[in-house]
């Protein structure tokens, strides 16, 4: 199992420095004179020395490979820089939105595993019936209606048309717990619904094909009860892609969360990144953009050691 | 096509005894009657053997004995399946989950696929003991340690604690055996234990087999295409073709007096150590027929060389020719 | 397509089926069916939008604005009084136009590079899978947004920004299929005759890796317009006065209350587009999957 683990970090260092390259291209080498227009708001471009001084403050004029070495550096120490829009120091912004959007994410985790996994296997349970036929409907629609407008259709019936819960807005849970929850809902919901779907489909798949295997039917030659050889001998082997799946909307989510943070202005982590994308905050954006590819990929990682885990014949062949 | 049953009907005394079982799948194409109007006892501490080739429906049999028929797209669709007198067919779904595993236990022909891969080896020899005698434990630790051994497994603690995919084949297959021993059953159905395993191991696992049985004085269900298995070990042969008995006897009266045709071509296709080693083997003419549309009359009848009019039109019913010796045939053979 | 290599003998298992076989399997299963139907009417109301729309979607009348639906104007008009159903129409040549577009220079770079990495194997193959691993740990609509960012607004950078990312799809399920076909007999038995590389990768691996391929640009078209529209209902895809169903949604948005309309017919349409193309994909996938294991 060690070994196991040893090859897939191996890996995802290498992925790592790839991806940080990649970062450093598209927030940094891209945009390059688009920071100078990004700051164009703020100073006056045309004078020579507040040029140069920009430029300089972004580390511009130096040759790319040592801009690079020098903004990983800072990086690493902590030094995110400041946002061109707010002025903020951008380490304290993340920071501060952080458990926000933990919340958010929390929220919509459990919504998808509670709509996911029982949808999933009554769909296996009871194939080709119109429950089913009903549900896989159900999660096709679930998982191809953009995220957006799921989100504005869910305002419009419970919100607008029937005020149950508040459109938009938040308040922090410290000042008022029952308010929190009930700003929260609606926008957890609506992150959990697309992976709960694909969950759906794959939890009710596998389960199938768990289902179909000759060890099932030992399992009843046995002498077990339906629901015995269900429970404990298609459970185990059947919920081993969950793992995955939720590894695999993870990025997703992470997506959604941008929208469905806008949309219900909940000031967390995505709103601050698609505030900062519009606004061209290009220092707000690098530090998004890292924080994103590096959660992806320990999640991955985690999702693979977990599958070593749940799987035994993994760990024989990493 | 039911077999008559004022011919079969002697042997209600037997510890299992099948009546005019009939299973139906429903494919794309069509039903397919894959079991017709089977009867066959097995009495205790028997070996009863069921010969057929592949499609033939002797693992639909041995399925439905058990009821472990998957619904959709299987149905068993009538007959009784008489065990110490209770028609299983009838019975209600506990009673059918004591017998399994317990009374009447099943063998599978796939040892690679047969055992769940996430769970230890020793968990699930265990299951039907502690779901059928009750035991936990220390007591239950110590009797898969005792089954292991005798079935020569060696280093039984750290295999109890090992994985399916850790194991061959072979030892695969003995830890299904134990399995279905464990809980003392009075029958064992294997449904071509052998099969899936090398050639060298077939023989090791099916004297252990034997040896286990007789032992425990257990009968044994054996299912399997092969002849030599069954001339070495069976007491009894039923031989099926296209879902049917065609030829129903002692090994003893089978071997040395075939009175069904098919059987009569089977044996003469196999080698044999009883005939001189110069003989020709005469393959059966034709091929196996289509389970969608068979023949009329006599399933047999197009591949058969004594086939008279009446074989065409009518399908054969189970008659007495001997001790205890049944066969479904219009023609009158001798051996 | 007929099989005429150097070698009669040395023809490729998998048949080549006669193009439109393929769309006859797909037919078959109903959801695909349905979408396919969809696809094809929404490719006609865009194709035919200028002469279809009642009206200019360019038309303002700011005192007709936020219109309830009338015979005049049959959803509508927006905040700008122009007619709802009339913009509509030509979000659906947007839509189609981005996501068509988007998946095909995707798959043109992916697969080229897929290929490459197959063939090729070893170093270079390694690197090349690492840098899509790298690329995938981006969600797209997350890097998609950072690149409009980078190179600013407009569709064409939309269009641009996707095929930077979605070419790695293609990278990885070529690559795979690749590696598979290329240990089959028959490319052993064309290459011990003398085969050049080249030929052997244009005329025997190629056709039979299609499949995969096919069943991915469809699903990603679908993808691409969910991302056009995401982009776009941030306010980074289509600029005024173009008229996208995603930038309709995010103005609809903010009238919710009096006109919901405004906010419910682009996300229909959004969506429909969305799922018809998914339809479409699992029926592809369903068709060719068993045939394709037939392979070994």
């Amino acid at each position: 199992m060690g070994k196991y683990i040893g090859i897939r970090l191996a890996h995802s260092l290498v992925i790592l420095a790839i991806v940080i390259v990649l970062v450093f291209i598209i927030a940094r080498l891209i945009p390059g004179d688009g920071i100078m227009a990004a700051m164009a708001g703020s100073v006056d471009l045309h004078d020579a020395q507040v040029v140069e001084r920009v430029r300089h403050q972004f580390g511009l004029d130096q040759p790319i490979p040592l801009q690079f070495a020098v903004w990983i550096g800072q990086f690493v120490r902590g030094e995110w820089g400041t946002s061109i829009g707010t002025g903020e120091n951008v380490l304290d912004m993340f920071r501060s939105r952080l458990p926000i959007t933990l919340e958010l994410f929390f929220g919509a985790t459990l919504w998808s595993l509670a709509i996911g996994i029982p949808v999933g296997i009554i769909g296996a349970l009871k194939r080709n019936s119109a429950v089913d036929v009903c549900l896989t409907a159900g999660t096709i629609v679930g998982v191809s209606i953009p995220v957006f407008w799921e989100a504005i259709l869910l305002i419009y019936v419970l919100s607008v048309v029937l005020p149950i819960f508040p459109p938009s807005g938040y308040v922090p849970f410290s000042e008022n717990p029952l308010l929190n929850l009930k700003a929260m809902v609606l926008p957890s919901f609506v992150l959990g619904t697309h992976s709960g779907g694909l969950l759906a489909r794959y939890v009710r798949s596998s389960l199938l094909e768990v289902l179909g295997q000759d060890y099932i039917r030992t399992a009843r030659a046995k002498g077990l009860s339906e629901p015995a050889v269900v429970a404990r001998h298609a459970m185990k082997p059947g919920m081993i892609p969950v793992v995955t799946v939720i590894g695999l909307s993870w990025g997703g989510m992470l997506a959604g969360a941008f929208f469905v943070e806008a949309i219900f202005a909940i000031p967390g982590l995505g709103r601050m990144g698609v505030e900062a994308i519009f606004q061209k905050d290009f220092p707000v954006v690098q530090a998004t953009l890292i924080v994103v590819s590096v959660n992806v990929l320990l999640v991955n990682l985690l999702v693979d050691v977990l599958y070593g885990y749940l799987d035994p014949r993994i760990r024989v062949r990493p | 096509m039911s077999a008559s049953s004022t011919a079969v009907d002697i042997e209600s005394t037997a510890l299992l005894s099948v009546r005019d079982l009939t299973v139906e799948f429903s494919t794309e194409a069509g039903v397919v009657t894959a079991v017709d109007g089977v009867s066959f006892d097995v009495r205790a501490g028997e070996i009863v053997a069921l010969v057929g080739e592949s499609g033939c429906g002797k693992s639909a049999t041995a399925l439905a004995l058990l009821r472990l028929i998957s619904y959709p797209p299987g149905r068993i669709t009538g007959g009784e399946i008489r065990f110490r007198g209770r028609d299983l067919l009838q019975a209600d779904e506990a009673t059918i989950r004591e017998i399994r595993g317990n009374r009447i236990a099943m063998i599978f022909q796939e040892p690679m696929t047969s055992l769940n891969p996430v769970y230890t080896i020793g968990r699930q020899l265990s299951e039907p003991l502690r779901l059928h005698k009750g035991l936990g434990g220390q007591t239950l630790l110590n009797k898969c340690v005792e089954l292991l051994k005798s079935f020569n497994i060696a280093d039984p603690l750290r295999r109890l604690e090992s994985y399916p995919h850790q194991f061959s084949g072979g030892m695969r297959q003995r830890i299904m055996i134990a399995m279905g021993i464990s809980c003392d059953p009075d029958i064992v159905i294997a449904d071509e234990p052998t099969t899936a395993l090398d050639v060298t191991i077939q023989a090791q696992l099916l004297e252990l087999l034997q040896a286990e049985v007789t032992s425990r004085g257990t009968a044994l269900l054996l299912i399997t295409h092969n002849l030599g298995v069954v001339a070495r070990y069976a007491d009894r042969v039923n031989v099926m073709y296209a879902g049917r008995i065609v030829e129903s006897a002692s090994a003893d009266q089978l071997f040395d007096a075939p009175r069904h045709p098919y059987t009569i071509g089977l044996l003469r296709s196999v080698p044999r150590l009883d005939r001189p080693a110069t003989e020709k083997l005469v393959p059966i003419a034709g091929q196996p027929p289509d389970a969608l549309n068979l023949p009329r009359g006599c399933a047999f009848h197009p591949r058969c060389p004594f086939a008279i009019e009446r074989c065409g039109r009518q399908a054969p019913v189970p008659t007495v020719v001997g001790d205890n010796h049944l066969r479904a045939c219009w023609v009158d053979l001798h051996g | 397509m007929t099989e005429t290599g150097p070698i009669g003998l040395v023809a490729p298992p998998i048949s080549r089926r006669p193009p439109f076989a393929l769309l006859r399997a797909v037919v078959r299963y109903r959801l695909a069916r349905v979408g396919l139907g969809i696809i094809a009417a929404l490719c006609f109301l865009a194709i035919f939008a200028p002469v279809l729309a009642p009206h200019s979607p360019y038309h303002q009348d700011l005192h007709g604005a936020l219109a309830a639906p009338s015979r005049v104007h049959w959803l509508g008009t927006d905040n700008l009084g122009r007619d709802l159903f009339s913009r509509l129409l030509y979000g659906a040549r947007v839509s189609l136009f981005v996501g068509i577009v988007s998946a095909a220079v995707s798959a043109a770079l992916g697969v080229v590079t897929g290929l490459f990495a197959g063939f090729k194997g070893g170093a270079i193959d390694a690197i090349i899978m690492r840098v899509t691993d790298a690329f995938l740990c981006f969600p797209p609509l997350i890097f998609i947004l950072a690149m409009s960012a980078a190179l600013g607004p407009g569709l064409h950078n939309v269009i641009l920004s996707f095929a930077l990312f979605g070419w790695t799809g293609f990278a990885r399920i070529t690559r795979g299929q690749v590696l598979m076909v290329r240990e089959l007999p028959f490319i052993e038995a064309a290459r011990s005759v003398g085969v050049p590389p080249r030929r052997i990768m244009m005329r025997h691996i190629l056709p039979n890796i299609m499949a995969p391929v096919l069943v991915a640009i469809t699903i990603t078209i679908g993808t691409a317009i969910l991302v056009e529209s995401g982009v776009s209902f941030l306010g980074l895809g289509a600029q005024p006065p173009t008229a996208s169903w995603g930038k309709e949604l995010r103005v609809g948005f903010a009238y919710l209350e009096t006109t919901p309309l405004f906010s419910i017919a682009p996300g229909v349409m959004i969506s429909l587009a969305i799922v018809s193309f998914n339809f479409v994909g699992d029926g592809l996938r369903d068709a060719l999957d068993p045939r394709l294991r037939g392979l070994g």
